[in-house]
């Protein structure tokens, strides 16, 4: 009956966790900008990240190590000290890019410019960091992060043409501006795939003090969370198709994308379209804080938990402390969030095989995990995920200096 | 080495355009915003909107066609498509600014108006860019 | 007794205190060597300098010039082998209290003149 309980908050938990940011963004352009035409990678996406997660979940129900721990446990120090410096780069970048997003939602609800809000965002992140507890982080963020399931209704109230959808979820080749089209396409992946949910999901579970009695569960959660959250952006993704692309709006600025929802619903559709901004980035913007801090505690060997109070681990709530005032600045420099998020998102993609490579050696060592070990089929999986994201890391560098908007 | 090497193939690719094909790749963004305010505006006549995220949309469209004003004049693409190009960026700067005084004014029609023709300017901009990068 | 892998079984691995506080990682390993016996583990070493030797000597000479700024009071902080009280998978236990030791400099500078300056870092319970 626990167990029952465990996956249906999990699964809540993994709802509210999935959209962002990232998938805000890259899914109102590819929807604005072709349509049907990029469904494909989202799902594709999707798929992949249902694996990875699936196994940063067993790896730690199995070993009791989150992820960036064990990777300094058995990969060495050496071996984890560049992609972790990059790693670390990039979170405080998705870091910025999150506190971007509310401060623009707080914008669009007050006409005060973003830059403004930029600094009293960071301090409610790190007032609930510092305050609460990692349980209460999570439901309470993961339950008000629901309200983005309007997107999916809205989707529905527009009767978007199901088999041109259907359509889109096979891979074509664009018929016009094919750098945009693989960029946001890479863009997406790396929206979906961001790998501060690895850290994020291992550490919590960690956290939740998972044994092997969870790796059921987890399977659970996986797949039904991550398929659900999928469903959100996709419902972004659509609503964009629907509004924004016969109106000819390209989304080059958040603010063009502002009103998509409001031929659904005319009244609602402007703040919803705010509210589901403003608590899905502070959802992940709480993950990414700490994922940050997880990682570089476990690295280093620190004592870590959110539910400890910051004086018993006073590294580790000062790192999350730093990274959010750091990334902060970004926001108040004035670079325009849009922009920073999209080009983080294709970074993310260029990433990928750090968080990748360190996967297929753990999960294959008998020794950690027993009969939890991968199986041919995963492992099948992850060497294609490690050659996906090879491949993306060498195109995306250069899509971001040419397709990008 | 090799990631550099396809970086600066592409690199060279994109600097070897035609300077017409360079100036219709940037008219992306104010075409999308001509479109975008034609549709913040239309949605605030219809009572969907607030006025500030209207007046914040006229500002930073405002900036962006100021700033394809400044490269146009600056390019070295044929009179021809420059002058099509300033004629479409004046129409919609005349009519946000009209759009900003009707929003003002609380004139809901004559918002609607500037809305439909900032919607004409984008779509004319954008068959121009499209023309151009042929 | 079984046998312990030095790489994979005691390099890099956590590091906890008789009161399974986490006390930081094995970031070197020293041996003893002598003429007529097998090299013997002696003890470990803790610190960001032990580490930067891995790495590179400029990165060591980096962190040495920091020192002047740090407030641990040994960088290379060693622990005897025979502090060791059980190695499992997961962590390595000491027979010793960490918060006493040069690991917990810095968490200590830290909690008494950061932390407790900042609103909701004093204890309240």
């Amino acid at each position: 009956m626990k167990k029952a309980l465990q996956l249906a908050l999990g699964i809540l938990t993994a709802v509210g966790g999935f959209f962002d940011v990232g998938n805000l963004a890259t899914s109102a352009q590819a929807g604005a900008r072709f349509r049907f035409q990029l469904i494909w990678s989202l799902l594709f996406a999707t798929i992949l990240v249902i694996f990875l997660v699936e196994m940063s979940g067993r790896f730690a129900a199995a070993s009791g190590k989150a992820l960036p721990s064990a990777i300094r446990d058995h990969l060495g120090f050496s071996f984890w000290l560049g992609p972790f410096v990059i790693l670390t780069l990039v979170h405080l970048l998705v870091l910025g890019a999150e506190i971007g997003g509310i401060s623009f939602a707080l914008q669009l609800v007050t006409g005060i410019g973003f830059q403004w809000w930029a600094f009293p965002v960071a301090i409610v992140i790190w007032l609930f960091l510092w305050r609460a507890t990692f349980s209460a982080i999570e439901n309470s963020t993961s339950l008000l992060g629901l309200i983005t399931v309007c997107f999916v209704v809205a989707a529905f109230v527009h009767h978007p043409p199901l088999h041109q959808v259907a359509a889109g979820a096979l891979p074509t080749l664009p018929s016009h501006d094919g750098a945009t089209y693989w960029f946001i396409a890479v863009s997406i992946i790396g929206s979906v795939i961001a790998p501060y949910l690895f850290y994020f999901y291992s550490s919590g579970a960690v956290e939740d003090k998972w044994d092997r009695s969870y790796v059921a569960v987890n399977r659970g959660i996986s797949v039904i969370g991550m398929t659900f959250g999928s469903a959100i952006a996709l419902g972004a993704l659509v609503v964009a198709a629907m509004v924004l692309a016969p109106r000819g709006i390209h989304v080059s600025d958040y603010n063009q994308a502002a009103a998509m929802l409001t031929d659904a619903f005319p009244f609602w559709g402007f703040v919803l379209f705010a509210a589901s901004m403003g608590i899905a980035c502070l959802g992940a913007a709480l993950e990414v804080a700490l994922s940050l801090a997880y990682a570089t505690s476990q690295t280093f060997g620190w004592n870590w938990g959110e539910d400890l109070h910051p004086r018993e681990d006073a590294r580790f709530s000062l790192t999350y402390t730093v990274a959010i005032f750091l990334s902060a600045l970004i926001i108040a420099a004035g670079i325009d969030p849009l922009k920073l998020t999209l080009f983080t998102m294709v970074i993310n993609a260029a990433v990928l095989p750090f968080v990748t490579i360190p996967f297929l050696l753990l999960m294959n060592d008998r020794r950690l995990l027993g009969r939890h070990c991968n199986g041919w089929f995963s492992n099948a999986i992850v060497v294609m995920i490690v050659i996906v994201s090879f491949v993306l890391a060498v195109v995306s560098i250069p899509l971001a200096f040419i397709g990008g908007t | 080495m090799r990631r550099f090497a396809v970086i600066g193939i592409l690199v060279a690719a994109c600097s070897g355009q035609s300077p017409d094909a360079k100036l219709a790749k940037s008219l992306d963004a104010p075409a999308s915003w001509m479109s975008g305010l034609a549709m913040i505006g239309e949605k605030w006549s219809a009572n969907s909107v607030p006025r500030a995220y209207v007046e914040k949309s006229l500002d930073a469209a405002g900036d962006e066609f100021d700033k394809t004003t400044k490269s146009v004049r600056e390019s070295d693409a044929s009179p021809l498509l420059r002058n099509a190009v300033l004629k479409q960026l004046a129409a919609a700067q005349a009519s946000s600014s009209s759009m900003r005084g009707a929003i003002e004014a609380n004139d809901r029609a004559r918002v609607a108006r500037d809305s439909r023709e900032l919607a004409d300017a984008g779509k004319q901009l954008s068959e121009i860019a499209e023309d151009a990068a042929k | 007794m079984h046998e312990l892998d030095l790489a994979r079984d005691v390099m890099d691995k956590q590091l906890i205190d008789r009161d399974c506080t986490e006390m930081g990682r094995i970031d070197g390993v020293l041996l003893e060597l002598s003429d007529d016996a097998p090299p013997r583990v002696d003890s470990f070493e803790l610190g960001f300098v032990v580490l930067a030797e891995r790495v590179h000597p400029r990165l060591l000479a980096l962190l040495e010039w920091l020192r002047r700024w740090s407030v641990r009071k040994t960088a290379r902080q060693i622990v005897q082998w025979s502090a060791v009280e059980e190695v499992t998978e997961r962590y390595i236990k000491l027979s010793i209290d960490a918060t006493e030791t040069p690991a917990f400099d810095w968490e200590r500078w830290l909690g008494m003149n950061v932390v407790e300056h900042l609103p909701g870092g004093k204890e309240e319970e």
